[in-house]
């Protein structure tokens, strides 16, 4: 009896094993989708075609950078409603919307409450089963890279609406608050936009002082920089800095006991041309730049440039500052964060950016700035990597065939295009986190007030939602990105922000304007094409290889290991990946 | 009256038996559904599969994933390091295995056996992420244990990146890969140990021999059919090995030595979305596999008579 009652409480067990995990699919059938875009709510339009809902108030901040248009969609529709998302990126902690004063108030403020699932890992893998499972799509998805060859699975495979039509039938004043270069960039051949840019920066906005340190820097600790008698601009040469380092071994141990790593350098940057810029030409995405003199297409490490590069760290490695261990830190940030990175070589100067940093609560009186341009001659020019106002190379997000509420959906972005929506994500709520200040010459920017000017970057980002690149950055003006800067700038009464964005401004003085240069980074390898094996296996190869040869241990092993990673590019289909891409980088570029 | 008879028998077997049969069926389902049924996605290799377009949908591609194999830069690389990292733990956790087993069967206070086998047989439950952090605790060159040993005693001056010497990789792994798995794996041939008759111990003590006599020419013997079975099943299984560890472990520096078929299979499809290709290469290996499996069977049935099948 007893035996009978086990198998058949296994056998239950088993039959429920089996049915786990099956979920209805709830796929809208084709005329609904095609419908879906225009039809919604055309049945609520007819029905308050007399009379327009109440609006929204105003949101009462005074005009910074641009007035919103007081007669947007978004405002006419703030009932509560839910839409889901995926946000393509780990979240390394628990938040839900709402959790946060920022989301509170865009919440409040739009209607719109976000039902987040964020990837559990920055593998992909999350996203690509969605798809590929025909499992129902969330309404949006957040932080595709736009070049990415998921992305192009997406669009392709009609995973996604034409934002043109939504934004024609609901929002038509969102076309003013994009870019032309922005609409054009994100034109699919169909003539249809689906997908935009989570940020984006026309030229100008690139060019600024306020914007530096893209093309790669070197992020550092500066109060150990100061200690040991420089400052940010003092040190210009890769002579100057390998001096500089051979001054810290000597104390390293004794005074700095907490530095773990004297510098960390990000392998998958390094190979993907994030850091070019720094020893000439520009900062690359896929480790391919354009050589416009012999109109040809190389890998960046072919380069003499390159070399120098390499010849650099490797110089650092064997004087013991560059430990290969720290090619495999799981979260870099971390350690920054930590005060136990002396000097961190990053494609990104937001990583530098000590409103961000809270190396200064850790460590006693330090913070982390970066170091001007260094380069193996002064007069070597860098070129402008252009990177920003490449659309399709920033995160992008999508509203998927399957939504719930397109109108909503494309309201609630163009929300966050508003000088107020782009603030909320940047500055918090006005009056409760800035107020509004105005300079000598009567021009206004924001300023932190409350806890938003006691809290540190990721007491604000973790408590109030302020700057929460990692979860609350969908859809917003980058000049307000750089304005939330440009307000630590203007305001500063704090000396280390000073000087790190005196040091950010040293770099435009020595860029040159030279955008077919990274085109090759817009060309996107999709998963399916044969160049996407060739193309993947160069980058890992590239990765491993240079790793192994910044850890050479003399000359001749250095020249042993370079030279097999220029032939096994060779060998592992360079030329016919080169050969294919070029016309494409061409069309790009033209 | 036969047939009423045996309508009776009937009747009586399967109201007996129908638990198990419950049972039994139930597991043929679930392998039917989420085994077998699932194999007529093996068609994706032979087409340039998009998500978009679907399975039917995609075009076919004339068996160009699988020239592909061929001209893949990385494939020989992922075959050498599986090959390796199979043969060299073939080479040490067998005998290690086996030799733990004898010992512990050897073993006469009851109570420190059985203390001794949990204590052996914990790790196997620790999964690879939880080894990964235990490996770093033990040998990261800045927090670990074994290298803050090394610096105190001078042995070296700032540690030693161990997972970073892509020359022992396969060495750490498989170490690693021991201590997980050596009480458990030990736990099947304990089991035989157990059910090899006393008596033949006892007439072999009569005899004058002693414990590594008793356990050459009684126990090893007695062990040679389960090591067949697992030496089957292991061949079977190797183009599996390492999947785990390459995950967790690997890096920029010993990539060259620890990318595996395995690992390789999940990167081309599930990081780089190649669905396609990545299906070839996993059809591939599994047909490999089920040859070597067979060769294997055939080799230990040509030396011991007996085999798996």
């Amino acid at each position: 009896m007893t035996r009978k009652l086990l198998c058949l409480l296994l056998a239950l067990l088993m039959l429920v094993s089996i049915t786990t995990g099956c979920q209805s699919q709830v796929v809208p059938s084709e005329s609904e989708s095609e419908s879906s875009v225009v039809e919604s709510s055309k049945t609520e339009e007819s029905e308050s075609v007399e009379e327009k809902p109440t609006q929204a108030p105003p949101s009462g901040i005074p005009v910074i950078f641009k007035e919103d248009d007081p007669d947007l969609e978004w405002t006419y529709d703030t009932t509560p409603v839910t839409l889901s998302c995926f946000y393509n990126s780990m979240l390394g902690y628990e938040w839900q919307w709402g959790d946060d004063e920022v989301s509170q108030y865009i919440q409040e403020r739009t209607g719109v409450t976000l039902e987040y699932e964020f990837a559990p890992d920055n593998d992909g893998n999350r996203l690509t089963l969605m798809l590929a499972s025909g499992e129902q799509l969330p309404d949006f998805i957040f932080r595709l890279m736009g070049n990415s060859p998921i992305m192009t699975e997406i669009v392709q495979g009609g995973f996604a609406l034409p934002i043109n039509e939504l934004m024609d039938e609901y929002a038509p004043k969102m076309w003013d608050m994009l870019y032309e270069s922005e609409i054009a960039q994100c034109t699919a051949e169909d003539g249809n936009i689906y997908n935009l840019p989570t940020q984006y920066r026309t030229a100008d906005v690139l060019l600024s002082d306020y914007d530096s340190g893209q093309n790669g820097c070197f992020g550092v600790r500066m109060d150990i920089v100061k200690d040991l008698g420089e400052t940010y601009d003092s040190i210009k040469t890769t002579d100057q800095l390998i001096d500089f380092f051979q001054r810290f071994k000597e104390v390293w141990k004794t005074d700095y006991p907490e530095i773990l790593y004297p510098i960390v350098l990000s392998i998958p940057e390094y190979a993907s041309g994030n850091l070019f810029g720094m020893f000439g030409y520009c900062k690359l995405s896929n480790g391919i730049y354009y050589d416009q003199a012999t109109d040809e297409l190389k890998y960046w490490y072919e380069t003499p440039e390159g070399l120098e590069s390499l010849k650099f760290f490797n110089q650092l490695y064997l004087d013991g500052m560059l430990l290969p261990e720290s090619f495999a830190i799981q979260d870099v940030q971390v350690e920054i964060d930590a005060g136990s990175v002396l000097m961190f070589a990053s494609g990104n100067s937001w990583q530098c950016n000590p409103t961000l940093s809270v190396v200064g609560e850790n460590v006693d009186g330090a913070y982390t700035g970066i170091l001007g341009p260094i380069s193996k001659s002064l007069d070597h020019t860098n070129v402008w990597p252009v990177s920003g106002h490449v659309a399709t190379a920033r995160p992008n997000y999508v509203i998927t065939k399957d939504c719930t509420n397109p109108e909503r959906a494309i309201k609630f972005i163009e929300y966050g295009l508003t000088e107020e929506g782009s603030l909320a994500v940047t500055m918090g709520v006005y009056g409760k986190h800035f107020e509004v200040l105005y300079t000598e010459d009567g021009v206004p920017y924001p300023a932190a007030i409350g806890n938003a000017a006691e809290l540190s970057a990721l007491g604000r980002a973790g408590e109030l939602g302020i700057y929460a690149y990692d979860r609350l950055w969908y859809s917003f003006r980058s000049a307000y990105d750089v304005i939330s800067e440009q307000a630590a700038l203007v305001n500063a009464t704090d000396e280390k922000l000073v000087e790190y964005n005196k040091a950010k401004a040293t770099w435009s003085d020595v860029y040159e304007d030279d955008p077919p240069a990274h085109m090759a980074s817009k060309v996107a390898v999709n998963a399916n094409e044969d160049m996407n094996v060739i193309f993947n296996n160069i980058y890992t190869l590239s990765q491993t290889m240079l790793a192994q040869i910044i850890a050479a241990d003399n000359e001749a092993e250095f020249n042993e290991l370079y030279n097999k990673l220029l032939a096994d590019t060779d060998n592992a289909g360079k030329a016919t990946l080169l050969e294919w891409m070029l016309p494409q980088v061409k069309d790009v570029i033209a | 009256m036969e047939r009423v008879c045996s309508k009776k028998t009937k009747n009586h077997w399967f109201k007996k038996e129908y638990p198990y049969h419950i049972m039994v069926w139930m597991g043929i389902a679930f392998l039917a559904v989420f085994s077998y049924i699932p194999m007529a996605g093996i068609i994706i290799a032979f087409k340039n599969y998009r998500i978009g377009t679907g399975i039917l949908g995609s075009p076919w591609n004339n068996f160009a994933h699988f020239i592909s194999i061929f001209e893949d830069f990385y494939m020989l690389n992922a075959l050498t390091n599986t090959v390796g990292i199979f043969l060299l733990s073939m080479l040490i956790e067998f005998p290690v295995v086996i030799a733990f087993a004898l010992l512990l069967n050897e073993i006469n206070n009851i109570t420190f056996k059985k203390i001794v086998q949990t204590v052996s047989y914990l790790p196997h439950f620790i999964s690879w992420t939880i080894m990964a952090i235990i490996l770093d605790t033990l040998i990261s060159p800045s927090r670990g244990i074994i290298n803050q040993a090394l610096i105190a005693l001078g042995f070296t001056e700032n540690g030693i990146y161990f997972l970073g010497i892509k020359e022992i990789y396969w060495w750490v792994v498989v170490i690693a890969s021991l201590w997980k798995g050596l009480g458990w794996s030990s736990i099947v041939y304990l089991a035989v140990i157990t059910g090899i008759d006393e008596s033949l111990y006892e007439a072999a003590k009569i005899d004058g021999a002693g414990r590594f006599a008793r356990m050459r020419y009684i126990t090893l013997p007695s062990l040679r059919s389960i090591i067949c079975i697992r030496l089957i099943l292991s061949v079977g299984s190797m183009v599996n090995t390492g999947f785990d560890q390459a995950y967790f472990l690997n890096n920029p520096m010993n990539y060259e030595k620890s990318l595996t078929l395995s690992y390789y299979i999940y990167e081309i499809g599930l990081i780089r979305g190649n669905f396609g290709y990545s299906t070839a290469v996993g059809l591939l290996l599994s047909i490999v596999s089920a040859l070597l499996m067979l060769f294997a069977n055939g080799l230990v049935k040509k030396i011991n008579g007996e085999a798996l099948f």
